[in-house]
């Protein structure tokens, strides 16, 4: 009776104190191995997503090995002595799922999603190939030229694509944040064999990945498949060394332009470099908030000022991407109607936002983007990838699973001044290049 | 006037798995809106579909891109509110409102958390039935629309898209642009706009299908606050007629770029065609199934001439096509193109093996389930399903069409369907001569 009573009264305790309530309630274990497996239960269609992600992207390829990561993620296709050829692909599509993969600065991933009946079968053949991947030269060799066309497809075909990949070079002059994912093209060309096999066997290890189940499947369940599969590669379980670079700070004005016959409306781009959630999940919030106020959308203060008051732009907007293991960035962009000089509206447009921070910042304005932190909390439950998508990501650059879940709580001490304060010193930050198509 | 509120059909149907299983109503409101619903509880958001009979074949000579002009006004405030405050309170609610047009119809999505309903769906109503289409606002849009224009024409994939569309389609509106010329959109005026909302935004003309976190009869109340002023209209006015005459051959725009960008196509299938499902398989085996199909072995995983290549059926409300596209350098843009007419060939005459059809036919069957994902998703089928007249007693009869499909009807009529010698491409960039 004692102990009822007890658990009671300490149930009503943790529901006074938790009022924020955890954004996916997920759960999280470790293999003996070293590989930590996420769990997302979500029993409203029979359809699970398997989503693996790897501890290793385009930064952390050698200098002169630019598109190892993202090559390897190609070739992760191509069979194990087990289930050679496209067995995989194939079990997939024949049970009516659909699979993919990509490739970013941080981190590798490839998922399924399929009927929740099929789930061992996919988790074994996951499991399969971090450790049999079995590839021939002339695999390689075709692959390449793929991959040479989807270079020409993403970027050298694509103006704005150009304009970005030298942006970023010059934002992170040192730090391989600055080498374009897809590689530069001519060492797309020489990368051999060998430095992609051996790519595979330092990172593609049970301790360097994460495991994310969202779905109909349940936590037993999910120990029970993981561990009888995943469970059985070994791990040496030391620590991999990697590359650990950073950029010197920026002095010079940079100002970057493309331009070639075929464009015909000018763009002015701006790259920031700027925190991470990882160095703070406040600060991070309240730039996000900041710049979502300022620069997010049709509600924003630029968009106010310069669409629609002084119609010198048909378009201009700005957001923060500061979910990466190193220095996150914000991007900002105007697309000037024909009458206006490009230097001209740089000008206004750094002059109005040093102006909308002193004055246009309002509580209202505060609110709206504060509630919608919360809104869009409940629509990204609304899907059984997005929370896996989430999750693998913030896990991977090195969030813990309690920061994720518990991101609103940050809300609730938030102050119109942190977004200020945050807001004041990214104006002030001076590690960013300008860009100018056309 | 009868307040009858008539409650059809009822139906459950059941995956494969058999533990799910879901009830979709066709419901009718008290001032006669009908549509399907699926409660689902499992998160506080409802999602709603809506698609009107309209698109930009309706557009006016001389006024293309009419339709895309109103789609992206609809959110520009009300009568009762400016675009400012339209937009705040469409935030402040946590509603989302995405508007598009196509060729032949005009969607809205509308999604909402279940707390706000009452507030979201009178802005719904509002942007449908009284957006304030005001001159500052349209100015501003044409200013959007002619830089996406001018961003356009060094964008070779969006080309080739466009100038597949002008050259194939002979005589008839469908080669028309969506978003309209420099010229047309120049043209188009409030009055344009405003006749457009009233011809086409029509109870007779209007299919809905919504999910998620409500009960039906708040729900039905709801939508007859949100839509039920809207005139009756006339089916007759959204006639399109069938494709006369297609293009076939190819059409070369020259661009200086290192790579082309190709979209092939000939003529199609109805959604409703009794032969659908079977082209629909055998596309699916020839450049449908994503890492399966022949296109894709073939031409990337074989030769690498491509990163990406597929083809797919675009059922139209009038008729259909079959339309495929890939992007390779320029040198290889010939072999390419072969090698899609030798894989189009196989089609017609050697057609697919027991071994494809089986693995088609499951793919068929276990991918429906991950249409219930999602609110938006289930809203989004809710209403296709209806659009294309496929009967509330499609969601069980879809697995039996599917098994019922033999090689030997699939390989019959791909024979009468698949023909390397209609086809016709679009290419820009500059392919080797």
């Amino acid at each position: 009776m004692r102990i009822r009573f007890l658990v009671l009264f300490f149930l009503i305790f943790l529901q006074s104190f938790h009022v924020v309530p955890k954004i996916f309630d997920s759960k999280e274990f470790f293999l003996d191995n070293g590989l930590r497996v996420v769990l997302i239960e979500n029993n409203r269609a029979p359809v699970v997503t398997q989503m693996i992600w790897y501890n290793v992207g385009s930064v952390d390829e050698s200098y002169g090995k630019s598109g190892l990561a993202h090559f390897l993620e190609h070739l992760m296709f191509k069979g194990t002595k087990n289930f050679p050829d496209n067995y995989f692909s194939k079990f997939i599509s024949s049970n009516g799922g659909s699979e993919n993969a990509f490739t970013s600065f941080d981190y590798t991933a490839y998922y399924q999603t399929i009927p929740s009946e099929k789930i061992e079968q996919i988790i074994e053949l996951e499991a399969d190939r971090m450790q049999n991947l079995t590839l021939t030269k002339e695999q390689v060799s075709t692959e390449r030229k793929v991959i040479l066309e989807e270079r020409y497809q993403r970027i050298d075909s694509r103006p704005p694509s150009i304009l970005d990949e030298s942006l970023r070079k010059s934002l992170f002059p040192n730090h391989t944040y600055g080498t374009p994912i897809i590689g530069w093209e001519h060492e797309i060309k020489s990368l051999k064999f060998d430095d992609i096999f051996n790519f595979y066997k330092k990172y593609y290890v049970p301790h360097n990945a994460t495991v994310v189940l969202s779905g109909a499947i349940s936590l037993e369940k999910a120990k029970k498949l993981t561990k009888k599969y995943y469970g059985q590669i070994k791990s040496n379980m030391k620590s991999i060394d990697r590359l650990s670079l950073s950029d010197p700070k920026i002095l010079t004005n940079s100002r970057i332009t493309y331009n070639n016959p075929d464009i015909k409306q000018k763009i002015w781009k701006r790259i920031y470099k700027v925190s991470s959630y990882k160095e703070s999940i406040k600060e991070g919030i309240a730039l996000d908030i900041g710049l979502k106020i300022l620069a997010g959308g049709s509600t924003s203060i630029l968009y106010d000022e310069f669409v629609k008051k002084r119609k010198i732009v048909s378009a201009i907007g700005g957001y923060y991407q500061g979910m990466t293991r190193d220095k996150g960035t914000v991007y900002f962009y105007a697309i000037p109607n024909k009458d206006i000089e490009i230097l001209e509206l740089e000008k206004l447009i750094d002059e109005k936002m040093f102006d909308a921070l002193n004055n246009k910042i309002t509580k209202e304005k505060f609110e709206i983007q504060k509630n919608n932190y919360e809104y869009e909390a409940i629509y990204l439950r609304d899907s059984s990838f997005q929370p896996a998508q989430i999750i693998g990501e913030a896990l991977t650059i090195g969030m813990s699973l309690d920061e994720i879940e518990n991101w609103n709580e940050n809300l609730k001490n938030l102050t119109i001044k942190d977004v200020k304060t945050a807001l004041e010193k990214f104006l002030n930050n001076k590690n960013y290049v300008t860009g100018i198509l056309g | 006037m009868k307040f009858v509120t008539k409650l059809f059909i009822l139906i459950i149907f059941i995956f494969p798995s058999k533990l799910w299983s879901l009830e979709v109503l066709d419901l009718k409101t008290k001032d006669g809106i009908s549509f399907w619903f699926i409660e689902d509880n499992s998160v506080p958001i409802i999602s709603m579909s809506i698609s009107f009979k309209g698109g930009s074949y309706f557009d006016k000579k001389g006024k293309e891109g009419t339709s895309s002009f109103v789609a992206a006004l609809l959110d520009e405030g009300s009568e009762d509110m400016n675009a400012m405050e339209f937009q705040e309170k469409v935030k402040s609610l946590g509603m989302k409102l995405n508007i598009s047009t196509s060729k032949d119809e005009f969607n809205i999505t509308f999604q909402t958390v279940s707390k706000n309903k009452e507030e979201s769906f009178s802005l719904l109503r509002q942007a449908i039935t009284k957006p304030a289409f005001s001159l500052d606002s349209i100015e501003k849009v044409r200013n959007q629309i002619n830089a996406n224009l001018r961003i356009n024409e060094s964008n070779i994939q969006q080309l080739s898209s466009e100038v597949f569309d002008e050259n194939f389609y002979i005589g008839h509106n469908f080669s028309k642009s969506e978003l309209g010329t420099t010229d047309s959109v120049s043209k188009i005026n409030r009055d344009d706009l405003v006749n457009y909302t009233k011809k086409y935004f029509t109870k007779s003309n209007m299919v809905i299908g919504i999910s998620g976190n409500i009960k039906k009869e708040e729900l039905k109340k709801l939508v007859d606050s949100t839509l039920s002023r809207l005139e009756e209209g006339n089916e007759k006015d959204f006639y399109i007629p069938k494709f006369s005459k297609l293009n076939k051959g190819t059409y070369t725009k020259r661009i200086e770029t290192p790579q082309t960008s190709v979209i092939f196509g000939h003529h199609g299938l109805m959604r409703n065609d009794n032969d659908y499902f079977a082209i629909r398989v055998a596309n699916y085996i020839l450049g449908g199934g994503g890492f399966q199909s022949k296109l894709y072995k073939k031409i990337r995983e074989e030769r690498g001439l491509v990163y990406s290549i597929y083809s797919y059926l675009i059922p139209f409300l009038n008729d259909g096509i079959i339309l495929g596209g890939f992007q390779t350098k320029n040198d290889s843009v010939q072999e390419t193109i072969d090698l899609v007419k030798k894989q189009w060939k196989e089609s017609k005459y050697k057609g697919v093996t027991q071994e494809e059809l089986s693995a088609a036919k499951s793919y068929f069957i276990g991918s429906f389930s991950r249409n219930y994902t999602s609110t938006l998703s289930i809203a989004s089928l809710l209403q296709v399903v209806q659009k294309y007249n496929l009967g509330i007693d499609y969601f069980t009869k879809r697995k039996e069409i599917i098994e019922n499909l033999s090689v030997e009807y699939i390989n019959e009529v791909s024979q009468n369907f698949f023909d390397e010698k209609k086809l016709f491409f679009a290419i820009v960039g500059n392919p080797d001569k």
